[in-house]
């Protein structure tokens, strides 16, 4: 069956897009997008563009102003807050920066609150669990320490993990790879690619669709399925095949000296 | 000549009329202005208060339906909350009993003797420490050491994302951040207020004592027990829950429900310690009002 055909596990229609600093102000309106199972969507588009705000609305973290958003074929406007919270148990959101840790609790505290809150399962069973993710994610030594004890560029590493602790079907990353070098740059693509393909070694099993937020988009290009562009001129949506033909500005941007056309 | 003298008359009149009419055009623009910012006032105190009406219900609506959800996360967080607002104020409770007795109890006792009116000593005490000072010094206490902590950190989670991170998690952001601090405020009010009363009520006889007041411990005590009535015990739980309801909503409407401006957080601060005073000395009056149409 074509993903065409399928149903789609997240859907905008017509949606506007508020911006998340003001709440009041629409930063983008007429999105249609539409993403299915397996699929692995990059969103791109210079800084300021709304990618965040468009990522936290697809998630049904941040409400649409106007249009329905639809999550696993149910239309969030008639849902309550309780089977909101249950569908959003299906999706791992990682949030951009560092991460929105709480920095009361240590690090095994924060991958596992939803597991806890949800769940209620054993701090023992819990920390297990959270280990699993942790070894993965190469943040197993500071699994007692504080946020503020740890390197930065690891703070993201335990949202990925706190994201991924309660099996998610789909999962959000926003800009996973501000600031960090090279090294660390390829280090999420290659767990990434990990988490979504390798069914084997990757310890989310569920996961099957991956949409990914960036600000460089040269380093995806030869792994990702879909792009979705935002600029000024509106947003646009692309198969890795039809990149080459287009001559959207933005895309000229993000994928300089990748072709030789650009 | 009298052209002149005409012509000069008519001319300070007219300079005069114009300088009245400026004089009444700046009244009454001084006057438009007051009016406008009054009226700005009174809705902005209005949408506050609706807003607070609101926030309230939706506390105790999530109190009560999420009542026993997700004990192992929340209830560390309810023992912390508690912590903070009953045993670690402990200290500062003790010494503004000794404060208290000596102040009210000590020296009430001493000049009811003087006068030979010793026997309304123990009325005296119920009226004014168990009754009333007792409530408001406790809530007073919450307000200024746990209120505005609430409000300074709320803001802080709340600018830090930690509200979006918990929506996103599937996690009730009030669940989590408001009634902890709810539970937390109404139990250290009460159990604060308990411990003031008796500490006020023991320090003072103990300040009566050293002025050689001729009043033995049990006739106090004795006093202390015959003005005492069962609705006073309702009366100071009500006055205790009350004030740590105002309190305890309060600022966490101010930490969570009110726009966020990160320069604004003292201010807000500010007008949470501000509001949490005038509603609890107003649900004071109320609930005197009640207790002693009651009575009647």
């Amino acid at each position: 069956m074509s993903n065409e055909e399928s149903l789609a596990v997240i859907e905008l229609r017509d949606v506007s897009i508020l911006s998340p600093r003001t709440t009041d102000e629409i930063i983008a309106r007429g999105i249609n997008w539409s993403i299915y199972e397996n699929d692995f969507w990059v969103v791109c588009g210079l800084s300021g563009a709304g990618k965040t705000a468009l990522m936290l609305t697809a998630a049904g973290i941040q409400k649409p102003a106007e249009g329905d958003l639809f999550i696993f074929g149910k239309n969030i406007k008639y849902l309550s807050e309780d089977e909101l919270a249950g569908l959003r148990l299906k999706i791992g959101f990682v949030f951009e920066g560092r991460g929105n840790l709480f920095h009361d609790l240590t690090i095994g505290q924060n991958i596992v609150l939803p597991l806890r809150y949800h769940l209620e399962c054993s701090a023992k069973v819990a920390k297990e669990k959270a280990m699993v993710f942790a070894e993965f994610l190469g943040i197993e030594q500071y699994i007692d320490s504080y946020p503020n004890e740890i390197p930065p560029y690891l703070l993201s590493r335990v949202t990925l993990a706190r994201a991924l602790i309660t099996e998610p079907k789909i999962l959000f990353v926003d800009n996973p790879m501000r600031s960090l070098d090279v090294s660390q740059e390829r280090w999420w693509i290659e767990k990434l690619l990990i988490l979504l393909k390798d069914n084997k070694n990757s310890p989310a099993k569920q996961l099957t669709t991956l949409i990914v937020a960036v600000s460089d988009l040269r380093l995806w290009i030869n792994h990702i399925h879909k792009i979705a562009v935002l600029s000024s001129n509106g947003y646009k949506y692309f198969s890795r095949d039809e990149i080459k033909e287009d001559v959207d500005s933005t895309l000229k941007e993000l994928l300089v000296g990748v072709f030789k056309n650009y | 000549m009298i052209l002149d003298d005409l012509f000069l008359d008519f001319k300070i009149e007219m300079a005069e009329s114009v300088e009245q009419s400026e004089i009444e055009e700046k009244s009454s623009g001084v006057i438009a202005r007051i009016s406008e910012k009054l009226s700005e006032y009174i809705f902005y105190s209005f949408d506050t208060f609706k807003g607070f009406i609101a926030f309230t219900l939706i506390s105790l609506g999530v109190l009560i339906k999420k009542f026993g959800k997700a004990k192992c996360v929340i209830y560390p967080l309810i023992q912390q909350q508690i912590r903070r607002c009953g045993v670690s104020l402990l200290p500062i409770v003790i010494f503004l009993s000794l404060a208290l007795g000596f102040l009210v109890v000590g020296q009430t006792v001493a000049l009811l003797s003087r006068f030979g009116v010793k026997d309304l000593a123990g009325v005296l005490m119920v009226a004014a420490v168990v009754r009333e000072l007792g409530p408001i010094a406790a809530a007073f206490i919450i307000m200024a050491r746990v209120g505005t902590a609430i409000v300074i950190e709320l803001s802080t989670s709340r600018a830090l994302g930690e509200v979006e991170t918990l929506e996103a998690l599937g996690i009730d952001p009030v669940h989590y951040f408001v009634i902890p601090r709810l539970i937390g405020v109404i139990s250290g009010t009460i159990s604060l207020t308990v411990y003031l009363v008796i500490g006020a009520l023991l320090s003072g006889y103990l300040f009566a004592f050293i002025q050689d007041v001729p009043l033995e411990p049990w006739e106090y005590l004795k006093q202390i027990g015959d003005a005492l009535i069962w609705s006073d015990f309702l009366l100071i739980f009500l006055k205790a829950c009350g004030f740590g309801l105002i309190i305890s909503v309060t600022a966490c409407y101010y930490g969570l429900a009110k726009p966020l401006n990160l320069n604004m957080i003292s201010k807000t601060a500010t007008s949470a310690i501000m509001q949490s005073i005038i509603g609890c000395v107003l649900l004071d009056g109320i609930l005197i009002f009640i207790y002693f149409v009651m009575l009647s």
